[in-house]
């Protein structure tokens, strides 16, 4: 019964929609849209006066089975149908013709296939999803009605094949008219079924590009080719794609213009340019083939202007007065030097509970040194680790920085190399923010990575000690960001730093009163393991071998990575399973019995021949320690597997350990215990890898 | 071309004739038009409410002693409150462009995101900054808090910056070259009052008198609310505000006290706003 498989099209329209809410808007719109159909007969688009939702063949009816009252009680004494199943026929608004019989529990009923209109479900299901809908903000605009949405909804269509589906909401009945661009389109044009081609080529012709991937490309496409003529090899890859994005979403239909500021302007450095382009009035910069920026922007308009002069113009002068403030605060930023100012910052509060930025500032004084020393660098590199400390935060208190906040570092580095400060040091400035991403690139010299490790620490042990910690998708202070940046800077640079002596001695910095320092130390580090497994899994080592790993040391990455490379190594190999298995039987049969690695085994106790062997093997497997303090893991496991294998196979098959004998089972249990903490507390707890069943050899 | 008086007037016509009431500008020192009693008291309740003013609106800390072609101590403001705000408002807002002579084929007008807030009034409302060519012309927003009160009926919001708009009527790119009237230019009303104001509120303010001013007039706020008068009480609200605008222009403000200060003015503002309401619910 094709014919009863219809289209559905919504369209939101709005008032205009905040760009970063339309893509977000778009997946909610989907989601719903799964409870009608698979997703590959859904299409969703967006743009800031609509967001609509598009669903290919959608059965308009649902049939399901409603059981009746057993045959038995349906049928008079003649055979012929009686007053109940009448009434149960017609209470599903059929007769007694529609009856059909069929089995339930070994018994028969009669029953009806029901065919329900799934018009009024879906009508419902649309305020559902209209007053479910999540944006960073909304907002009420009805008198009297609670109703919120991001911006007031002003139309709405809603449409089953040819016919409109019946909706009221915020004031607005579903109907089937939409509107066309707000200046060059007109404000009431008539659909006449819920067709999609249709739909997209109604609205281009009323100059408006629905679908955003359209939007883009059309966008992508105009700005490459204006740029090229400055920079032949542009491509998409050099264009900000967060800018890209967001002016995609702020029109219904992108034009791009270019204009034109004096050149003076470029005295002022570039980074302060492009931000002001980019965030102020995002405009897009233009830069010739080495990357030099040129006095050009370009201006994203919304509409097939035939005439874009004055557009142009106006977009200068704009701009021209932009600069002007930035120049105005840049003169008058380089006045002062960065030392001049670091007294400034006790007027700026870091965090209520952790003091000023000149208090962070002593703490990175004292902090960053030790990490420099710790190093084993110069004297000249520590002095001009401790001056990069001094001086890292001083731009925050420039109007530069306090306009634009995403140039904290940049300017920093810019008023540093003005005042003539030593390059490394104001490359430090500037690197002691990053990464500023998960993969954001990390700090290249050695002192902006002293630096950039000094002020995450003091971050993060500072906001844990104050009993502030992320949850859930709240991290206002990015402190598992932070985490992990300290975390790649140690892995990725290969810094030979223990995870728990950094912490220890952020935390000595923060002036805690005694009595804290060992629970924040837990704290602090228990943290930091948790984001070390994010950081492990996230490069695709194996939870279990993540868990199996850490749980024998985790404080020393270098260490850690030797391990892991080493069992990945080794993994399916009879080397690893052997290990896996000594480590796993004897952890099994102890674990429940709190042994500590303190207990020494009683050999006037070993009766068994077995156990005796077993303990000689523990008394030669020396060289199992030797290996792995020489960070040999694989030969550590090999002798590990070699040495004990065998006899502990022997072990079990001939001594009972749960015996009577009170001091006889404890000391076959301090035995075993002693066997597996030789790998498994310092190589890896293999007992936490899941082998499958039919691998164990042993 | 459309001088800024003739701008002014425009306007004025426009929104009588969408029947706003015309009122006059607020005679106390205020930072927006927002702050003035028409806004401030007009949008609370749920009485319908339509109104019209020009607003000499001053900003310290903005005043460049009229050397900056774009920045200004004192600009002006002209300041539309539609409560309920109509459905087609937005098209109503745009036949005001219209009738400026901005022609939308030729320019590219834009409603821009801005979540408007001002933590001294207890205000917020979500709206756009419109703009016309990349210029922020208008600032539009649908009020959802006032005082601390939720909103409802939801009023509308239109602050035109009229300095801006009518440097883009007339192509010019300095402020003091606008003409004001014919044959008197924005620079002969306006620029020497620019340098001496900026003088004032950045070099010779007196700190601790001003200090003292704002706790004085702080208390008196405090004190004639308890005897009921409500709008003199809030124009020592708006007294405040402006002692701590031109404080924070003189530097004087470090940046703990700054939220000490904007908490104590957003408490007047409370007050004001709810003996108003109930006040409002006994007549």
């Amino acid at each position: 019964m094709n014919q009863e498989k219809e289209n559905i099209l919504l369209e939101i329209g709005t008032e205009e929609i905040p760009a970063s809410y339309i893509q977000p808007a778009i997946n909610q719109m989907l989601i719903w849209g799964e409870k009608w159909a698979s997703r590959s007969q859904l299409t969703a688009w967006g743009n800031p006066r609509r967001l609509v939702l598009f669903i290919r063949g959608v059965e308009r009816y649902k049939t399901e089975t409603v059981w009746g009252p057993p045959l038995e009680r349906a049928k008079d004494k003649d055979g012929n149908w009686n007053k109940s199943a009448v009434g149960f026929a017609r209470s599903k608004e059929m007769t007694v013709d529609d009856l059909r019989l069929g089995e339930k529990n070994k018994k028969k009923y009669i029953n009806l296939d029901v065919r329900t209109d799934l018009t009024q479900e879906m009508s419902d299901q649309l305020i559902v999803l209209l007053r479910s809908f999540s944006f960073p903000k909304s907002m009420r605009w009805i008198s009297g009605d609670p109703f919120k949405f991001a911006r007031p909804i002003r139309w709405l269509v809603f449409l089953r094949g040819e016919s409109v589906i019946k909706v009221q909401i915020a004031g607005i009945t579903a109907d089937r008219y939409t509107r066309g661009h707000r200046f060059f389109g007109v404000d009431r044009i008539i659909l006449n079924s819920a067709d999609r081609k249709e739909y997209e080529q109604v609205l281009l012709d009323q100059h408006v590009i629905v679908d955003q991937s359209r939007r883009r490309k059309k966008l992508l496409g105009d700005i490459l080719s204006e740029q090229k003529k400055y920079r032949p090899d542009i491509s998409e890859v050099d264009l900000d794609s967060a800018l890209l994005d967001e002016v995609c979403n702020l029109v219904e239909y992108p034009r791009i213009i270019v204009g034109d500021f004096d050149t003076s302007y470029l005295e002022i450095p570039s980074p302060v340019l492009i931000t002001v382009m980019k965030s102020h009035q995002r405009y897009f910069p233009v830069f010739d083939p080495s990357g030099q920026l040129l006095s050009k922007f370009i201006v994203v308009a919304n509409g097939p202007y035939q005439d874009s002069e004055e557009i142009k113009t106006n977009n200068e002068r704009v701009l021209r007065a932009r600069l002007d403030d930035a120049k105005f605060f840049w003169e008058d930023d380089i006045r002062r030097t960065l030392e001049d100012r670091v007294s400034d910052l006790k007027g700026i509060i870091f965090h209520r509970r952790l003091g000023t930025y000149r208090e962070k500032v002593q703490r990175l004084e004292r902090l960053a040194p030790f990490i420099a020393e710790q190093l084993g660098l110069s004297e000249s590199q520590i002095d001009k680790t401790k001056r990069a400390a001094l001086l890292c935060k001083s731009d925050l208190t420039t109007s530069l920085v306090k306009e634009f906040t995403e140039l904290q570092g940049v300017m920093g580095r810019e008023y540093a190399l003005k005042a003539g400060e030593d390059p490394e040091v104001a490359g430090a400035i500037y690197e002691h923010y990053l990464p500023v991403s998960a993969g954001g690139s990390l700090p290249e010299t050695v002192v902006g990575q002293v630096l950039a490790l000094a002020d995450k620490l003091d971050s993060v042990a500072g906001f844990l000690s104050a009993g502030i910690k992320p949850s859930g998708s709240q991290d206002p202070y990015a402190l598992r960001r932070q985490t992990q940046g300290i975390i790649r800077l140690v892995a990725e640079k290969k810094l030979p730093f223990r995870f728990d002596l950094l912490v220890e001695e952020a935390i000595a910095g923060l002036g805690l009163d005694d009595s804290l320092i060992q629970d924040v130390t837990r704290q602090v580090l228990d943290f930091f393991r948790l984001r070390l497994e994010a950081y492990l899994v996230a490069r695709d080592v194996s939870p279990p071998v993540v868990d199996s790993v850490l749980s024998a040391g985790w404080q020393d990455f270098q260490d850690v990575s030797s391990r892991i490379e080493v069992l990945q190594s080794l993994e399916g190999s009879d080397i690893l399973l052997a290990a896996a298995t000594i480590v796993e039987r004897t952890h099994n049969i102890v674990r429940s019995e709190n042994l500590t690695g303190e207990d020494e085994v009683r050999d006037d106790l070993l009766v068994e021949k077995a156990e005796q062997g077993l303990f000689q093997a523990l008394k030669s497997s020396g060289i199992v320690g030797k290996l792995i303090d020489g960070k040999d893991y694989r030969k550590a496991t090999e002798e590990y597997a070699r040495i004990f294998s065998r006899p502990l196979s022997v072990f079990f098959d001939e001594v009972m350990v749960n015996v009577d004998d009170k001091d006889q089972r404890k000391n076959r249990m301090v035995l075993l215990n002693l066997i597996n903490r030789v790998y498994s507390e310092k190589v890896a707890d293999l007992s936490l890898l899941q082998f499958e069943r039919g691998e164990h050899v042993v | 071309m459309i001088d800024f008086q003739t701008l002014i007037l425009t306007l004025q016509e426009y929104w009588k004739d969408q029947g706003c009431v015309l009122v006059q500008p607020y005679d106390l020192e205020v930072g927006a038009g927002t702050f003035a009693p028409p806004t401030f008291f007009g949008v609370l309740g749920p009485d319908p409410w339509k109104v019209g003013y020009v607003q000499p609106s001053r900003r310290p800390s903005d005043g460049r002693y009229g050397e900056n072609p774009n920045r200004l101590y004192q600009h002006h403001q002209y300041q539309v409150i539609l409560k309920p705000a109509p459905e087609k408002i937005q098209d109503i807002y745009l036949d005001s462009l219209k009738i400026l002579g901005i022609n939308f084929q030729r320019h590219d007008i834009r409603f821009v995101e801005d979540d408007w807030e001002s933590p001294t009034l207890g205000a917020s409302g979500l709206g756009w900054e419109v703009w016309c060519d990349g210029l922020e012309i208008t600032q539009f927003t649908y009020f959802q808090q006032m005082g601390g009160f939720e909103l409802d009926p939801v009023p509308v919001e239109l602050t035109y910056g009229l300095e801006r708009i009518a440097i883009f009527l007339q192509g010019v790119d300095n402020v003091f070259d606008l003409e004001w009237a014919p044959g008197v230019s924005y620079r002969q009303m306006r620029k020497r009052q620019e340098y001496e104001f900026s003088r004032y509120s950045f070099e010779e303010v007196p700190v601790e008198e001003y200090r003292d001013l704002f706790t004085r007039f702080e208390k008196e706020s405090t004190d004639i609310l308890q005897s009921g008068l409500v709008y003199p009480a809030y124009e020592l609200v708006l007294k405040c505000s402006h002692i701590f605008n031109l404080l924070d222009a003189r530097g004087a403000i470090s940046v703990s006290e700054r939220a000490n200060y904007i908490g104590r003015i957003r408490k007047l503002a409370k007050g004001c706003a709810e003996l108003y309401t109930q006040k409002r619910q006994d007549d």
